[in-house]
């Protein structure tokens, strides 16, 4: 039943005769609509018309020498002939309909977006202090004013703004941005190890490679200096440009407790529904909603709403409580936990460009405590970027030569 | 067939003209096996839930079929719906 007979209306109508297909032609030739004839019973068969023609149909009907009969109007118009006699069918009708029409102009969801470093508990306070909350009424929101509002508190934001769709407020963010400092090209600097190693490799683009392949150097060691040297003599201080690269060996331990307690799933689970009627929690179960020790609590909200359409002040809150135990972890898996969590440390050291040659862990037990350490050797660039002090630009004027050494 | 007829279903011919178009034939379109169309019938002759017979020009239209409902109708077409069999002019 398409929704314009719905809203226009549709009657029954009953025909009994001999000849009840005579009724349905004589019906056509009179341009009467209808549709959805049943075959004929005991002679007797029902359609559907228009409800505005029901009453000519069944004169057409009886004109061709059968008994016909409205036996029933359905749809809009019916329905409202009905609920105007019940009265107190009507008044909770458009109670409903009057808070629904309310509903629509509250705030009933707010969602954030664009916030990668600040918090969303931040800008909902900010937006509280400008109006913007759980059923506040949105017509009156003033985008320019919420704007302002929210970044005088919140400094970190460069740019906001609320878009409504339905009851649904979406708060789009644009944080500033942090930039990196530039690099001073015209500052003088030396490369200088940040870690002992075993020199492998050296490049040295600008400035002279104080460090070779196959020596070994300390923390601090300046690896490529920050001067150019000619054929005879210092003609200069520069920033070093180039990388060193070197072997590196590295020992880290870790230490936990020998017995950590971990939980387990019993499987033993309880169910719990709330009705979440605006801001206002219904608990459709007898005891308190504290959750007992030794259970999880996971709740999920089923809003009473369509995305992008509406969104009512209505959800049903859906609370498993699982129950767990503790029980010791096995050594192994605290082993396992420790060793990946010294790997992350060692590829955190080394950076991405470095690489692990080797490595090996090895674990002990002592005084109630768990030591798992970890041997690696790997290769990785070593040198950092290290301004040149005075005294290093007074030694390189000391070298370069002067003018009397020209002439 | 009259001669006046006859006369007219040539000339029809020769002029390339379809005789639904000419003479009011009535047009059969079936729709797989569950839906037929009439356009150009002059009454519902019979119904019942195994055949509908409608009457055309010059001929019979008998739908024969199985749970067959007329879905609706007026003073130019007919639709009919169910488990279609066959459908035969007489």
């Amino acid at each position: 039943m398409n929704i314009v007979r719905r809203i226009t209306g549709w009657a029954e109508l009953s025909i009994t005769g001999a000849s009840p297909a005579a009724a349905l032609t004589l019906l056509a030739a009179r341009g009467v609509p209808f549709w959805d004839v049943t075959p004929p019973v005991d002679f007797k068969l029902t359609l559907k018309t228009p409800a505005r023609c029901a009453e000519h149909a069944a004169a057409v009907a009886a004109s061709s020498g059968c008994e016909a009969a409205v036996t029933a109007y359905h749809g809009l118009p019916a329905l409202w002939r009905k609920a105007r006699r019940r009265l107190t069918l009507l008044i909770p009708l458009a109670a409903a309909a009057l808070v629904l029409a309310w509903s629509l102009t509250r705030v009933w969801e707010i969602t954030i977006t664009g916030n990668e470093t600040i918090p969303d508990g931040v800008i909902m306070q900010a937006l509280a202090a400008c109006g913007v909350e759980i059923g506040a009424d949105w017509t009156s929101f003033s985008p320019d004013a919420i704007r302002n509002g929210v970044i005088l508190r919140v400094p970190e934001i460069r740019w906001m703004t609320v878009k409504m769709t339905g009851c649904h407020a979406e708060v789009i963010v644009r944080e500033k941005r942090t930039y990196i400092e530039p690099v001073d090209e015209d500052e003088l600097v030396n490369i200088v190890a940040d870690k002992a190693g075993f020199i492998t490799a050296v490049y040295a683009k600008r400035g002279t490679a104080v460090a070779e392949a196959g020596r070994v150097c300390l923390p601090g060691d300046v690896l490529i200096g920050g001067w150019e040297t000619g054929r005879f003599y210092v003609q200069g201080a520069v920033r070093a440009i180039g990388y060193v690269t070197a072997r590196t060996w590295y020992d880290i331990t870790a230490a936990a407790p020998d017995t950590v307690y971990v939980k387990r799933q019993t499987g033993e689970t309880t169910t719990r529904y709330s009705l979440i009627l605006g801001k206002i929690r219904v608990n459709l179960y007898p005891d308190d909603s504290i959750c007992p020790e030794g259970c999880d609590k996971i709740t999920t909200a089923i809003p009473l709403a369509r995305a992008g359409v509406f969104t009512l002040p209505v959800a049903i809150e859906r609370t498993v409580i699982s129950a767990y135990e503790t029980e010791p972890q096995p050594a192994a898996e605290l082993r396992e936990e420790l060793e990946a969590l010294l790997m992350a440390e060692l590829e955190g050291r080394i950076g991405d460009d470095g690489e692990i040659v080797s490595c090996e862990f090895t674990a002990s037990a002592a005084d109630g405590m768990l030591y798992v350490t970890l041997r690696a050797e790997c290769e990785e660039k070593i040198g950092k970027p290290v301004p040149l002090t005075d005294g290093d630009l007074r030694a390189i004027q000391a070298k370069m030569p002067t003018t009397a050494d020209n002439g | 067939m009259s001669k006046d007829e006859s006369r007219l279903r040539r000339l029809a011919a020769r002029l390339d003209i379809q005789p639904e178009a000419a003479f009011h034939a009535p047009r059969i379109t079936v729709s797989g096996s569950s839906s037929v169309l009439v356009e150009g019938h002059r009454g519902l002759l019979e119904y019942a839930p195994g055949y509908v017979a409608a009457a055309g020009a010059g001929c019979r239209i008998l739908i024969r079929g199985e749970n067959l409902r007329l879905e609706a109708m007026d003073g130019g077409e007919l639709v009919v719906s169910g488990r279609l069999w066959a459908v035969e002019l007489e």
